[in-house]
This record gives structure tokens, sequence and C-alpha cells, in this order.
């Protein structure tokens, strides 16, 4: 939106990747779902006792740190999102 | 300060915030967080797609051979409700043994009972298990039947995946695969409408630059700095329209959207079964008396609850 960012470089790396982090999660968590879907309709006796809290929350987790994998790089020196004009 | 914080020195002059536009970042980024998935994606609805059609091709068959049943002899009218788990008192044991995924339509003890891989059957209703042994003859109503059973079963009936009403899909709907097309293309469409053109661009961007600096030719897009706000917000409004479209096209996150918005979240879990089990009893609208006892009425798939598993695939 502004031609240039006001705020410093700590907070553009939390906004940059909380951002990365964000979409890359969304796109993600709309992965996992289709994956539950998936094994609902083709998988159901094989998959409905293991679709359990324990499972669901493993699955949610592992898109988070995935995500995290995505947005961290970036920040621990990959490049750099601050750039002087 | 946490490591991760920590980033370049606050400095005098003008600085601009932007995702690491590296373009080796870029690639590494964008394949994980969007490429890949949407490849994952792609075979999944795929998939699920060729299931749902299967299932009513079936089911547009078993649905003739009951019209002809129903014209042909009266006995067969109870052979048939039996089978289709129309009763409530059928639906009831069926809403019990879910949990455990053992409910199923008769017909799966018939299919599944070899392999001992499933115990259906044992906690459905004793009547209904004597009319499966009556129908067993009838093998053409088993795929469908048995189908719809197989999927709706072991989840309550409400694993609708992009169902809205099951009662009237067949009312409706000329075509059988059209609201699967439908529904596939809502969700898929929103997804790739939404996110391609941004990663795209994402991959575009560095890549100019990059043969740019190879080619000392300096980049050739000259892309206005709003092409990148449009495109994110585009991105970013998947994230508004999926709840919208879920919620529209699929009971089961229907409720729970709905009761987290108002921040009722205590006691969430209590109102889905509590909703499950109205849904399987009466259908979709709780008001609806319930469906009359077999032998009362003809057996069209109105109020056929054992068929409600396929609409819920579709």
């Amino acid at each position: 939106m502004f031609s240039k960012w006001i705020l410093g470089s700590v907070m553009c790396d939390i906004w940059t990747s909380t951002d990365v982090l964000l979409c890359t999660s969304s796109i993600l968590n709309f992965l996992v779902i289709s994956i539950d879907r998936y094994c609902i309709i083709n998988h159901p006796f094989k998959y409905a006792p293991m679709r359990k809290r324990k499972l669901l929350s493993l699955m949610i987790a592992g898109v988070w740190i995935l995500s995290a994998l995505v947005s961290l790089p970036p920040i621990l020196g990959w490049g750099r999102m601050y750039i002087e004009i | 300060m946490p490591f991760f914080f920590i980033g370049l020195p606050a400095r005098e002059g003008l600085y601009i915030c932007v995702v690491n536009p590296n373009l080796d970042y870029q690639i590494f980024a964008t394949m994980l967080s969007f490429y890949i998935p949407l490849i994952f994606v792609l075979i999944i609805y795929a998939n699920i797609y060729r299931t749902a059609q299967t299932a009513m091709d079936n089911r547009s068959s078993v649905q003739m051979s009951q019209f002809l049943n129903h014209n042909n002899s009266s006995t067969n009218i109870g052979q048939i409700n039996g089978n289709s788990c129309s009763t409530p008192q059928l639906l009831l044991s069926v809403s019990n043994a879910a949990d455990d995924g053992s409910a199923m339509c008769p017909n799966d003890q018939q299919q599944h009972g070899d392999n001992g891989n499933v115990v259906g059957g044992q906690r459905v209703s004793k009547r209904s298990t004597n009319e499966t042994t009556r129908t067993r003859s009838m093998s053409f109503l088993s795929p469908s039947r048995c189908l719809g059973r197989r999927i709706s079963a072991p989840f309550n009936g409400r694993l609708s995946i992009f169902a809205t009403r099951r009662v009237s899909f067949f009312r409706h709907v000329h075509l059988p695969n059209q609201k699967a097309i439908r529904t596939l293309g809502v969700i898929l469409g929103t997804f790739i409408v939404c996110w391609l053109p941004f990663m795209l661009y994402a991959i575009i961007k560095p890549l100019d630059k990059r043969i740019g600096e190879l080619t000392n030719s300096g980049p050739k897009l000259n892309a206005p700095g709003w092409v990148d706000s449009v495109l994110l917000w585009f991105g970013y409004s998947s994230s508004m329209l999926n709840p919208l479209i879920y919620s529209k096209f699929n009971r089961e996150f229907r409720l729970p959207f709905r009761e987290i918005m108002y921040c009722h979240c205590r006691g969430l879990n209590e109102k889905i079964r509590r909703q499950d089990f109205l849904e399987n009893l009466y259908g979709d609208s709780h008001l609806q008396p319930p469906p009359p006892p077999p032998g009362h009425g003809h057996t069209s798939g109105h109020n056929a609850r054992g068929s409600g598993g396929l609409q819920a695939t579709v």
C-alpha cells in the first residue's frame, strides 16, 4: 500500500513472515481438509476408527510446522525482506 | 529477544518491506505452499469425483430397479424398504453403532463379512436383519445401498462431503453428476482463481529479474506496484470465501462455523452430536415428522434414509 516501510526491520520481519505463515497454512489446511474428505469417502472403514482428536490434531500440527518451515528461512538469513531503496 | 526477531538494524533512510524477492526462496516457498498442495488437491478431488460418479451411476440403476419392483410386486416393497435402512428404529441403531464404525447397510454384512474386517449388522435391529436375509437374493440392490451406507454410517450421516440436502438431490438434479461438478468446481475454482495468479507472479517477477541480471539487460517486466497488492488480496480473499463456501456446501462445517462466529465454543461438540442425531432421525429439517414406517408408503428415494450416504458423497 505504501511505498516505504516506517516501522523498522523487526516489525517488517514479523509482518512478512506472519503473512507467509498464515497464507501457507491456509492453503495447507485446504489440502488437509481435502485429504480428510477423500479418506472419508474412499476408505471410510479404515479411516473412521482413526479419525479421532489425536490424528486430526497431528494433521493440523503438521500444517503449521510446514508453514513455519516455509516462513522462517528469510528470518534466518535466506535473503532479506527489509530493503533500503 | 528471540533469535527470529533479529532483523536488519534500523537506519535512517527509506526502506521497503517485501516478502523475500530471492528467486530460490520464492521457488521453495511457492512449491511447498502452493504448487505441491495444488497437485495433491487436484488428484484427491478427481478421485472423489470419480467415486461420486460411480456411486450415482449405481444409484440410478437401483432406483430404476426399485421402481420396477414397486410396480411388479407388493411384497418386494417391504423388502426394499427394510434394505434401505429407512426406518427410524434402524437409523437409531445405526447411529448408536456409528462410533465404532460397525454400522452399515445390512448388505455390507454379506459383502464384507467374509474377510472378518467388519462386524456389521450385529447391532442392527433384528427385524431388519431378517429382512436382509430375505433381500439377499436381490443382489442388484447391494452396490449403491451399501456404498451409501458405507459412506455415511461411520460418521452418523454427517460426512456430507459437499452436500447440502440429501433428500432433494434427485428431485431437482437431472444430470446425475451435475451437482458434483458444481460443488467441486466452486471449491477448486475459488482456490485456483484466488491463489494461482499471485503464485505465478511470485515466481515470474524474480525470474524476470534473475534473467535480466544474467543477460545484463535488466528486468523486462514493468508491472506497476499495485499489481502485487491486488494479487495478494485475491489470495487473502480466498480465506474469506472458504468459510462461506464450506458452510454452503457442507453441513458438517455449518454449525461449527456459526457457533464459533458467535463465540459459543463451549459445548460445541455436544451441539454437533445433537444435530447429527436429529438429522439422522428426522432429516435436515428438525421440524419434519419422522418418515412413515415401512409398508405405509412407497420406497422412492424421498425418505429413504439409507440412501443419504450417496447424497452425502456429493
